[in-house]
């Protein structure tokens, strides 16, 4: 089964899932003729469309090169596209290192303030991009420091000051 | 005559000293961000939205702030492709055929300069399309009922998918997720909750912000971990950004050419960008013929794409300020934070606020204005921030991202979400899924569900009201023509085809 296919058959299971629970959103009192359940059906009902097409489509040969390169608005390096699309290796470990860094920032932001947290993060991210400890917390510490001065003295946003530097007061 | 005195209202307004201060800021930071390799103007506007909606501004002021980021990131997008052959669009792939071979024959300098003037040009000819075209449009737009307004928006849904993308097919499913996203959170009409799951944090729906920056920049430092760092010495090659006076005559024609011709396309909804660069780049080539050498490092190859990509991004902001509709991922995105501001594109923008309108048409052009004169001098700086290692960049990149999003509504949960449309967003692109879509299906949703609710309430629920005028039906015409159109498509790129791809 090819890749495409693969991703085909994985959308399908999603659109049938929005479908069923589409089903069940009845109104307690009829407000208009379509009601609440009819757009997430037609938005399941094109998921299911798109996803048949690819898993159901005859087998072709694979699209010229030159296709890839007109492609969606914000597809990057082309040439990275093609080496990627056509790949089902799985994602390398990094990647999912960094998105769980991203979901233990999540959960440490507030606790530990932007400050720490986001140093943090930064020096995590850039280790994991082959940067040094040292030099990484160096500048990460400048950057952090310049756009937690930028937000929440230039332009008066909220972002979390932390108990850690609360705790000698 | 009105139209003239309207419009040196707007230039008042564009040349008060805040706005002509936002100006050059929002210009300057969207080069910087836009520049960023793989960041696009989607991700720059997404990541700098807190900036705009932090200050407290008018929304004249935040829209000026908009535009320029918006005009920056364009041009640090084409900065990055002419000197790394790293577009972060798709509309700059062109730019990056000759933009790039220039810079492998040491005159990056010029293939910059000449960026800058042809976005200039471009830029400052489709300002007077706009300024013509859109009152028109919009005069005529107030004739929308429900019905042709959810025709208008299955059209510009159909022609970003049939247009834009190789796969017709993967388009679909990417503007059906976009949808599907629009419909969680609490009902509007009825106050149901839908695909909740009784998570009260998400009876608001899903915040756009969020989403597009999960998907795009999120993804996109994800996806940077799947690659080998390709950090390059760049300043060192860019030699004095400069034209000489006879390329710059030589190549007024042919940014003529492309500025009209992207504007008209770029009025279109769809890929205006892309296609306007393409077609204006293959149309070049043939008016030329053998006396220009394309693909080989000619600056024609250079001015054309970027005149036209330009003139289109203006072009473009006609259906985004006169329908409300937006036609691609950036004017989508553009559309969620105008709306985030409480300023509602549409027919009756131009009417009730004209401060509104009339500004951002006069800081579009002292945008461009500020984008020459501060790029021309300031690219050898600017140039530096590309030989910044990734091991800088990306976290950088992240941290930005982080304080977007958590700043929307200070909630730890959203940058929870974000992360996991990050690997959504790295799936969908190893998946070849366009990610555009997405988004257009996120901001449009609602607008959407909307207008199709409303006409058949009207009609109680007799779905022949949908097309029950000859507006209506002429839309449905288009969505059927522009679903025809990639055949048409292909037929024309076999026929206009720019000799190499743009690849090392």
């Amino acid at each position: 089964m090819s890749e495409d296919r693969r991703w085909g058959v994985a959308i399908l299971v999603m659109a049938v899932a929005i479908g069923l629970e589409s089903l069940s959103f009845i109104p307690s009192f009829q407000t208009d003729p379509l009601g609440p359940k009819a757009f997430p059906l037609f938005s399941a009902l094109l998921l299911a469309a798109g996803a048949s097409w690819t898993v159901f489509r005859p087998a072709r040969p694979p699209a010229p090169a030159e296709a890839e390169t007109l492609h969606d608005e914000v597809q990057t390096q082309p040439d990275e596209v093609e080496a990627l699309s056509g790949g089902s290796e799985a994602l390398p470990g990094a990647v999912w290192l960094a998105a769980g860094s991203f979901v233990a920032y999540a959960l440490l932001l507030e606790p530990l303030g932007f400050f720490t947290a986001t140093l943090a993060e930064f020096v995590a991210l850039s280790l994991l991009f082959g940067g040094r400890a040292l030099r990484s917390a160096l500048t990460g510490a400048v950057f952090v420091g310049a756009l937690y001065l930028l937000f929440v003295q230039g332009l008066g946003l909220a972002l979390p000051t932390g108990s850690l530097f609360l705790v000698g007061r | 005559m009105e139209t003239v005195q309207l419009l040196l209202d707007g230039f008042a307004v564009a040349l008060a000293p805040l706005n002509l201060g936002l100006a050059v800021a929002g210009v300057f930071v969207g080069t910087v961000v836009g520049m960023l390799p793989g960041i696009g103007p989607i991700n720059a506007i997404a990541m700098l939205i807190p900036l705009i909606f932090a200050g407290g501004l008018p929304p004249e002021s935040a829209l000026i702030l908009l535009a320029g980021i918006y005009y920056g990131s364009q041009y640090g997008n084409s900065i990055s492709t002419i000197l790394l052959n790293v577009p972060g669009t798709a509309s700059a792939v062109v730019t990056a055929i000759d933009g790039h071979a220039l810079t492998r024959k040491g005159r990056a300098g010029e293939a910059l300069a000449m960026s800058a003037v042809a976005s200039f040009v471009g830029g400052t000819l489709s300002i007077f399309g706009l300024v013509l075209l859109a009152p028109a449009l919009s005069r005529w737009a107030i004739r929308f009922g429900p019905a042709e307004y959810f025709a208008l928006m299955v059209f510009a849904f159909s022609a970003l998918s049939s247009l834009a993308g190789k796969s017709v097919a993967k388009a679909l499913a990417a503007t059906g997720f976009g949808l599907f996203l629009a419909t969680i959170g609490m009902d509007p009409n009825s106050a149901v909750p839908r695909f909740t799951f009784g998570q009260l944090r998400l009876f608001d729906g899903m915040d756009f912000v969020v989403v597009t920056i999960g998907l795009f920049a999120v993804s996109e430092v994800l996806q940077a971990l799947t690659t080998t760092d390709r950090a390059q010495q760049v300043s060192a090659a860019t030699g004095r950004v400069a034209l000489k006076a006879r390329e710059l005559l030589g190549a007024g024609w042919t940014m003529m050419r492309g500025s009209v011709l992207g504007f008209l396309v770029g009025v279109l909804p769809g890929a205006g960008g892309t296609i306007a660069s393409f077609v204006a780049y293959s149309s070049e080539q043939r008016i030329q013929g053998a006396r220009a050498h394309f693909g080989e490092g000619d600056i024609l190859g250079v001015a054309a794409p970027e005149a036209a990509n330009n003139a289109a991004a203006t072009g473009a902001m006609i259906p985004l300020l006169t329908l409300g509709i937006p036609g691609s991922g950036t004017t989508a995105v553009l559309l969620g934070a105008l709306m985030g501001l409480d300023v509602t594109p549409g027919p009756f923008l131009i009417e009730r606020s004209p401060e509104v309108f009339w500004g951002l048409a006069a800081s579009m052009y002292v945008g461009n204005v500020v984008l020459l004169a501060l790029n021309l001098p300031l690219v050898g700086v600017f140039v530096k921030v590309l030989e910044l290692p990734r091991s800088f960049l990306m976290p950088a990149v992240a941290a930005l991202s982080f304080v977007a999003v958590y700043t929307v509504n200070q909630s730890t949960f959203d940058l929870v979400l974000m992360t996991g449309f990050g690997v959504i967003g790295l799936l969908m692109r190893r998946g070849g899924f366009p990610l555009a879509p997405v988004i257009l299906g996120l901001v449009l949703g609602p607008l959407m569900e909307r207008n199709l609710r409303r006409a058949l309430a009207l009609s109680d629920g007799d779905w022949s009201v949908m097309f029950s005028s000859p507006l209506a039906i002429g839309l449905w015409g288009l969505v059927a023509a522009s679903l025809l159109a990639p055949m048409l498509v292909a037929r024309l790129r076999r026929f206009g085809e720019p000799a190499p791809t743009p690849q090392n």
